[in-house]
């Protein structure tokens, strides 16, 4: 398992995130995503863990905790996971969606093996 | 991370480039836009060009909220910077965007300009109620994902009488973005700019829907297929938009069902509708004018539209003589194309936007592909066009 530390908070106040891997102490420098780059469309989907007063809610963004909007989305319940966005959730991630993108993928994929 | 990783595997990518190795037929050309940043960043980032056959192309739309801001927009926002108690709050790409005489918003706060680096607008927000001696004004930009932060940061001042908080308003429209594209002469004339389908933007579309592209997809016969953002999602619409060019179908399809909706964000959408108005025609860096491409603050709301309080008039201002950003962000050139590329406009010293935002076109390109050309363009001579 991977494990994710803060190792700076830079002015803008993006979080920086680097990965402590298992291969030593390779580390895999911040990904954009946890960058911020907030203008962006890098968004990212993250658990909700805790949903507070207000439209508030705190979120987990692999190990870091956050707290975020949740005044755009309807109906948001603890673990659900959203699509984070400049400090709003944007949407709700469909959890049978996904898996049924992922099977499109590995059907398209397993019509032959690749590089036949 | 659980909808990440899976959407990252790199043998489902090498298998879905299998597939579309063997759909694309031979003797056909597949020119597809990705109109969104993100996606550029992606397929630069992943080597989705790489899995790709010879005659399936990507070509970089505008899609980069940063890069399309023009010279002249960021002017103004220096200029609202340096006037005496204003604070002014930036979302953290646009601080490197180069403007006129040398400056951008980052030199502008080291000659003591007030320049506050933003994660979200609530924190504008915060700094308003945190200064009531102060104008805090958001510098607001991008297309339809960060509007409605926006609106609710307007809406929550209004709630709580803030007086000192103002927006200034750059928020365009991705649909008229598309339709100025698919009505350039170079795609309809020229034919420089060959497109056959689009591969549709992610999260702007959690907010707008699918419905938006239904209109490309009949009026200007376009297949669109709205597709994540992760690297196999990018996969599989190229391999849904080859089916579609061989099949002869110009439909909408979407990949993101796991967050994108024919609808979009209902709530989200009346936000938006309830505080701003369409302008009758935005300036875009590389497109120059596009009617009905962009947002302002409803006369409702004027009291938070820093336009309207500092009585700020639109300016025109060319872009760096040398600077292709223009023609990138068209679609007409290729990052490798400008002569500032990688020499003069590097992402630590930008001269054009695209090389400022990392889902700009030539940052992208630089960043993952730059050693990636020297190798096809020795072998092939001048075969390559």
């Amino acid at each position: 398992m991977d494990t994710v530390r803060v190792l700076a908070i830079p002015l803008c106040g993006h979080l920086a995130v680097t990965r402590n891997t298992d291969f030593g102490n390779a580390l895999i420098h911040c990904t954009l995503e946890f960058r911020g780059d907030p203008d962006m469309c890098l968004a990212l989907p993250v658990r909700v863990v805790e949903l507070k007063d207000g439209d508030r809610a705190v979120v987990d963004l692999g190990g870091v905790r956050k707290e975020v909007s949740l005044a755009l989305v309807e109906g948001v319940a603890v673990d659900d996971y959203v699509i984070l966005h400049v400090g709003y959730a944007l949407t709700r991630l469909d959890p049978a969606e996904a898996e049924r993108t992922l099977a499109t993928f590995a059907a398209a994929g397993l019509a032959e093996p690749a590089g036949a | 991370m659980k909808y990440i990783d899976e959407f990252r595997d790199g043998d489902l990518a090498r298998r879905l480039g299998a597939a579309i190795v063997r759909e694309a037929e031979p003797g056909k050309r597949y020119s597809f836009m990705e109109f969104c940043g993100g996606h550029t960043h992606a397929i630069a980032r992943y080597g989705v060009t790489d899995l790709l056959p010879p005659n399936v192309r990507m070509i970089h739309g505008p899609g980069c909220p940063v890069c399309v801001l023009p010279i002249g927009r960021v002017d103004m926002a220096i200029e609202i910077a340096q006037r005496p108690g204003v604070i002014l709050a930036t979302y953290g790409d646009t601080m490197r965007v180069p403007a006129s005489g040398r400056l951008s918003l980052l030199k502008a706060k080291a000659q003591g300009a007030d320049v506050r680096m933003v994660y979200s607008t609530q924190d504008a927000i915060r700094l308003a109620e945190q200064h009531p001696d102060r104008e805090v004004v958001m510098f607001a930009i991008g297309f339809e994902t960060t509007t409605p932060p926006t609106a609710l940061a307007i809406k929550e001042a209004e709630a709580k009488a803030l007086g000192n908080f103002f927006v200034f308003c750059n928020h365009v429209l991705t649909p008229s973005a598309i339709a100025h594209i698919l009505e350039s002469p170079e795609v309809r004339e020229l034919g420089t700019v060959p497109i056959d389908g689009f591969v549709g933007p992610a999260h702007v579309s959690t907010i707008i829907g699918s419905r938006p592209y239904e209109f490309f997809a009949e009026e200007y016969q376009k297949p669109v297929v709205i597709a994540g953002f992760e690297p196999l999602d990018v996969m599989q619409a190229i391999l849904m938009l080859v089916r579609q060019v061989n099949d002869g179908r110009c439909e909408v399809e979407n990949e993101f069902t796991r967050a994108v909706t024919r609808e979009g964000n209902a709530r989200a959408q009346a936000l938006v509708a309830e505080v701003f108005e369409l302008r009758r025609a935005f300036e875009w860096r590389g497109l120059g004018e596009v009617p009905y491409s962009a947002l302002r603050i409803k006369e409702q709301y004027a009291a938070f539209d820093a336009e309207r309080h500092y009585a700020l008039a639109d300016r025109k201002v060319a872009d760096h003589k040398a600077c292709e950003c223009g023609a990138i962000l068209r679609g007409v050139k290729q990052p490798a194309d400008c002569k500032l590329f990688g020499t003069a406009c590097t992402p630590e010293n930008p001269l054009g936007s695209c090389m400022v935002s990392s889902e700009g076109a030539c940052a992208a390109h630089y960043t993952y592909g730059r050693f990636r050309d020297m190798k096809p363009r020795a072998a092939a001579g001048g075969a390559a066009t």
